[in-house]
């Protein structure tokens, strides 16, 4: 339960809300084990009552009457209102640690992030955050509403006879401490080996998919087939052993209600012969716990759940507690010139695997001196370390050796603000955000106005997004997922155009004009160059038709400069 | 090809059953019978009380009751539990069956048509998507057919007990369809909306925490920390407004279900204090029948709950097996498929004649009237710009794609040949490098019966001994793909290994190099020098240092062939050729 911890400190902040939809909850769990029991007990003592015409006659029906009336239409209306206090909440605490944790985020170092940018594992990391957030409907809500049950209950009964209330807590108490022990193993357990298994399964169905060419070259098709089939009916193994469990549990529901009904009837009968209660209590006292079993049959799925919920807040930990870069104080000096001086700079990659991999080194004692004003152009193959110097100087990777100073301060000092103020970045792969092409542009200006934006959107013809639409209704084409899906070009002048609108002290740029045409790649590249006259320019790239504009060309290859 | 429908989608999966029926009906039956055991628990649990209140019967003689009622629910349980394993093992059938449907389809598809999508995106279909046909089928479905039998049971065993009591339920019973009804849409269409809002946030979620490196560098990642609390905000108050009417269906379920038990305790009241006098054919209630009616109330609306809280099943099956339709309706071509073999020395040789490709039905031709020859052992490079046909005629050649016209090769029509027979002489390297989840053996020996000497000297003459020699267990040692434990390059010599590891006559190779850096490239353009001579080598390049090396080249361009010679006539005499080359000099990469 300690990984869990750290997450339910953050359900604090909307207990309000939380609180209500519990009590919710347990009227609306109230309100029906009262109408059975009720019930049970009106139609007992009326059955008596009927029994001779005076005690019919003087039989007070109304209040009974009205009670079960009032508890029928009570617990729709709770439950309504369970419903909708409780899914409302969990949109807001949904909201509250998404954000938490994209703030958690931020300070990351991106040498660790990288893993999770494939889209498997980002998915799943965005999976494990849902996973926190149905805590609250899934477990606490019925675990409580359970406990609190049992406890009433037995209370109110007790009331009638201690034999009945303690009788009631025995039978109910069993069954709440014993489910979810059982069903917390079984989620653990197998539930960890089947989303193994199935993990296993994904890759060998990959496998099998992306080979298809090879495997039919080979003529080995029927035998890579057989490793997903392999592994399908190991799954389906897991799955059978899983819901045989499943089965099982059911089946202890099932006992559980009724042979506790049966006991408890069994127990208040003797009482009732040694004229402790009366008939109608113990009719009463049967079908409260019968309807009380009600509470106990989310508890299941909830501690089945729960493991489930442990492993995804401990791999949430664990990309917490990666290592968070350090910004420091210095903000941007008055007499900032875009003078870059790369100072003996090494940089190897931490190894992911543990052994093996570990030790090559992406740059070996890299010293380069940029004066400000400067058009630096950076070739070199593939692998031969340009991206990662980039990547050091915008300090999305740690662990440099040696220095890299920016207008005579070393970028480490820096306020995280202050460097990306100085920096305007094109990198490889352009980010389209799910927004409107204005908020996609904003985000490099954010007070820019709507003319500025129309302007630049222009210049970099990006203005074909919407040939058929006017000028104005440009800006609020939605991009991205759910919107517009732009070409590798189109993404490629974004990218300028941000750069373009940003206007800082030095722009970087790794490969901006890839996947552009010959004419526009001229057109764009003259462009942002002239519009960055004056300022610092690094540029990698694999064209020859760049560096005439350039004012120094740099190689390098295995991670020095030649 | 064109959508598939929601109502197709549940009519076809609804077709799919045949195999699983027997499970299923099995899961329906238990059901049943744990349904009317419930019905003689309830009247015996009624009995026992009636007995003890009424006729002052003393416990100790009842005991023989009590005991049954027991039994009574143990057999319910075994029921239970039986309900689970048949329903599971429907479910297993079912997905095992599709599974192999979606895999055989994408088999007679080909590779071709796999490249079309990312592969994660099939994976997740042949996985998860089929998952979630499961429970649908383990619990929606005999959850439906219950939903309508067990109230009908009741209604049956009420009446000829008392008749108002049957009339109260059979009062709320027409309205069983209109609440299948009901739950099936509002229910559904609150069930929707919430997982529409989910998925949504969720895409938004994900969409930022990718573009977190964009957003830092924009100074934008504290703002936008703000903005994903306001979207969420927004997604809260619309889906809300939605689901506030749409719970109101089930409320109303929840509404007949008590207000029901309320109307029979207070019509049973009265009864037994004698204000109402109908109902019982006039032989008057007894506590037995008041109780045990009681009981059943219940018990007479709970299927349909059931039912609402499985309903989310079938909106994800229905959603999975949309997807899952549309990819088997899917056109396939019939592909060429002879009988001819050829022997196994027999050098290859190719000769095309007027050889077309179209791509989809009616696109347009992705190869026009192409003909050429290549003779036996010659090394041949395809060059030409991107989308100019040429991965098109190397996929030709390897019989992966339909063709008009003629190819012969070693003197055979290549549409006679058997193509297990004929790919049996054909190696391929890819531009990007297969890695397969598996050991280092694994993923050389692909699936051939290759002795460890064998992967070993294949290895070797990849230049990839020293990738292994630097691996913990040597062959034995897992693979991982980039940012594991193998950079692209030793990537590429590992599926080198794999292309040589047996003789061929045929090498293609797509752009080997394409993504290596020098090391690498080196590297791999050594290993392939010293492949047999005898061996015909087809190397689809940019690069200039490698065409020079050609005894022959084929320019095409937009599927045309523009250009056939030897490298150094060509650059002299071909125009588009000289182009071409021009063009690659304006990239610095050979340099």
């Amino acid at each position: 339960m300690s990984e869990l911890l750290p997450y339910l400190k953050l359900y604090r902040k909307h207990w309000g809300a939380l609180s209500v939809g519990m009590l919710l909850a347990l009227a609306t769990l109230l309100f029906s084990l009262g109408l059975l029991a009720l019930s049970g007990w009106f139609i007992t003592a009326t059955a008596l009552a009927g029994l001779t015409a005076a005690t019919a006659q003087t039989f007070d029906f109304f209040s009974p009457g009205a009670g079960v009336r009032g508890f029928s239409i009570g617990r729709t209306a709770s439950r309504y209102f369970e419903r909708l206090v409780s899914h409302d909440a969990t949109f807001k605490l949904l909201a509250w640690l998404r954000s938490w944790f994209f703030e958690k985020l931020l300070p990351l170092s991106l040498t660790q992030l990288k893993r999770y940018r494939k889209a498997e594992l980002l998915n799943r990391l965005v999976a494990d955050v849902d996973a926190l957030d149905q805590l609250y409907l899934r477990l606490f809500s019925p675990v409580i509403a359970a406990i609190l049950v049992v406890a009433l209950l037995s209370l109110g009964l007790g009331f009638f006879s201690p034999v009945l209330g303690w009788g009631t807590l025995a039978l109910m108490g069993f069954w709440l401490l014993v489910l979810p022990v059982i069903f917390y193993r079984l989620g653990y357990k197998s539930g960890r080996a089947q989303c193994e298994l199935l993990g296993e399964l994904r890759q060998k169905a990959l496998d099998y998919l992306q080979g298809m060419a090879e495997s039919r070259i080979y003529g080995s098709e029927a035998r890579m087939r057989e490793r997903t089939e392999t592994t399908e009916s190991r799954l389906h193994g897991a799955q059978q052993k899983m819901s045989r469990l499943e089965g099982v549990g059911g089946a202890l529901m099932v006992i559980g209600a009724g042979l506790s009904a049966v006991i408890m009837l069994y127990l208040a009968a003797g009482e009732y012969q040694q004229g402790v209660i009366s008939g109608p209590v113990m009719v009463m006292s049967v079908f409260a716990v019968l309807a009380g079993f009600e509470a106990l049959m989310p508890l299941p799925g909830a501690f089945q759940f729960l493991g489930h919920t442990q492993l995804a807040a401990s791999r949430l930990t664990e990309v917490l507690e990666e290592e968070a870069i350090q910004f420091g104080e210095q903000a941007i000096p008055e007499s900032f010139k875009g003078h870059i001086s790369i100072q003996d700079v090494s940089f190897q990659y931490p190894s992911l695997s543990g052994s093996d991999a570990a030790g090559v080194k992406i740059l070996e004692g890299i010293s380069l001196d940029i004066p400000a004003g400067q058009h630096l152009a950076l070739l070199g193959k593939t692998g031969c370390g340009k991206s990662t110097l980039i990547r050091l100087i915008t300090r999305q990777l740690t662990g440099l050796e040696g220095r890299i100073e920016m207008g005579g301060i070393s970028i480490a000092s820096y306020t995280e603000s202050a460097l990306y103020g100085l920096l305007a970045v094109i990198p490889q792969q352009t980010h389209v955000f799910s927004a409107s092409l204005r908020e996609n542009l904003k985000m490099a200006r954010p007070e820019a106005q709507d003319d500025e934006l129309l302007e630049i959107i222009k210049q970099v013809g990006l203005d074909s997004l919407a040939a058929a639409e006017g000028d104005e209704s440009i800006l609020s084409l939605w991009l991205g997922q759910g919107g517009v899906a732009l070409s590798g070009g189109e993404q490629r002048r974004l990218a300028i155009a941000r750069a373009l609108l940003k206007n800082a002290e030095v722009l970087i740029m790794d490969e901006a004009s890839e996947g552009l045409d010959p004419v526009s790649e001229e057109l764009l590249m003259n462009r942002i160059l002239d519009a960055y006259r004056e300022k610092t320019v690094i540029m990698i790239t694999h064209k020859k038709a760049m560096l005439d504009r350039m004012d120094r060309v740099i190689r390098m290859d295995g991670g020095r400069v030649i | 090809m064109s959508r598939i429908s929601e109502k197709q989608a549940y009519k076809w999966l609804m077709g799919q059953l045949s195999p699983t029926r027997s499970w299923l009906m099995a899961s329906i039956a238990l059901g049943l019978i744990n349904g009317l055991l419930f019905l003689a628990q309830a009247a015996l649990l009624a009995k026992i009380i009636h007995q003890m209140v009424m006729e002052d019967t003393l416990r100790e003689s009842l005991v023989n009751d009590f005991l049954l009622t027991g039994g009574i629910i143990a057999l319910r349980a075994l029921c239970h539990w039986g309900r689970e394993i048949t329903g599971f093992r429907a479910g297993l059938i079912i997905k095992e069956s599709i599974r192999g449907a979606i895999l055989n389809k994408l088999k007679a598809l080909g590779p071709l048509v796999i490249a079309e999508q990312p592969a994660g995106s099939w994976s997740t279909m042949v996985v998860e998507q089929v998952e979630e046909l499961q429970d649908f089928i383990a619990r929606y479905l005999p959850q439906m057919a219950l939903a309508v039998m067990i109230p009908l049971i009741i209604i049956v065993v009420a009446f000829p007990m008392n008749w108002t009591a049957g009339l109260i339920f059979l009062g709320t019973a027409p309205l069983i369809p209109v609440f299948m009804a009901l739950v099936g849409m509002k229910a559904a269409e609150a069930n929707r909306r919430n997982f529409q809002a989910l998925n949504r946030l969720g895409g938004f979620f994900l969409d930022r925490l990718q573009g977190m490196e964009t957003l830092r560098l924009f100074k934008r990642a504290r703002y936008e920390h703000q903005s994903l609390e306001w979207a969420s905000e927004d997604f809260r108050h619309k889906t809300m407004q939605v689901l506030r009417l749409a719970f109101l269906s089930s409320t109303v379920l929840e509404f007949f279900a008590s207000v029901s038990i309320a109307i029979l305790a207070v019509y049973l009241g009265m009864s037994f204090l004698g204000y109402l006098n109908f109902g019982s054919y006039g032989a008057g209630v007894s506590l037995y029948t008041g109780l045990f009616l009681l009981l059943l109330a219940p018990e007479f609306y709970q299927p349909l709950r059931d039912l609402g809280t499985h309903y989310h099943a079938k909106s994800k099956a229905v959603g999975a097996a949309e997807l899952i339709l549309e990819l088997l309706n899917r056109e396939e071509s019939e592909r060429h498929q002879g009988k001819e073999t050829l022997a196994l020395e027999a050098p290859v040789s190719i000769a095309a004649d007027s050889l077309t490709v179209q791509g989809s039905a009616g696109g347009r031709a992705l190869l026009k009237d192409l003909s050429f020859s290549i003779g036996a052992g010659e090394r041949v490079a395809i060059i030409g710009p991107s989308g100019a046909g040429k991965s098109t005629l190397v996929n030709t050649l390897m019989g992966f794609w339909n063709y008009q016209g003629d190819i012969k090769v070693a003197g055979e029509n290549l549409s006679d040949l058997s193509m297990d027979n004929w790919r049996k002489r054909i190696a391929w390297l890819g531009q990007q490098p297969l890695i397969i989840h598996g050991t280092v053996y694994e993923n050389v020996s692909f699936g051939r019966d290759l002795d460890e000497s064998q992967v070993k000297l294949a290895l070797a003459r990849a230049q990839a001994m020293e990738i292994v020699e630097q691996l913990p267990d040597g062959l034995n040692s897992l693979l991982q793909e980039q940012g594991g434990n193998l950079s692209v390059g030793q990537a590429q010599r590992i599926a080198l290994a794999r292309a040589i590891a047996e003789p061929v006559k045929l090498l293609i190779l797509d752009e080997p190099t394409a993504s290596l850096d020098s090391y690498n490239e080196r590297l791999v353009l050594d290993a392939l020098e010293a492949i047999d001579p005898e061996c015909t080598v087809i190397t689809v390049t940019h690069r200039l240092k490698q065409i020079d090396s050609m005894n022959r080249v084929l320019m095409l361009e937009n599927g045309q062939l523009v250009a056939d010679g030897s490298p150094q006539s060509l650059k002299q005499d071909s125009a588009p050729v000289k182009a071409f080359m021009a063009g690659l000099k304006g990239s610095l990469d050979d340099e």
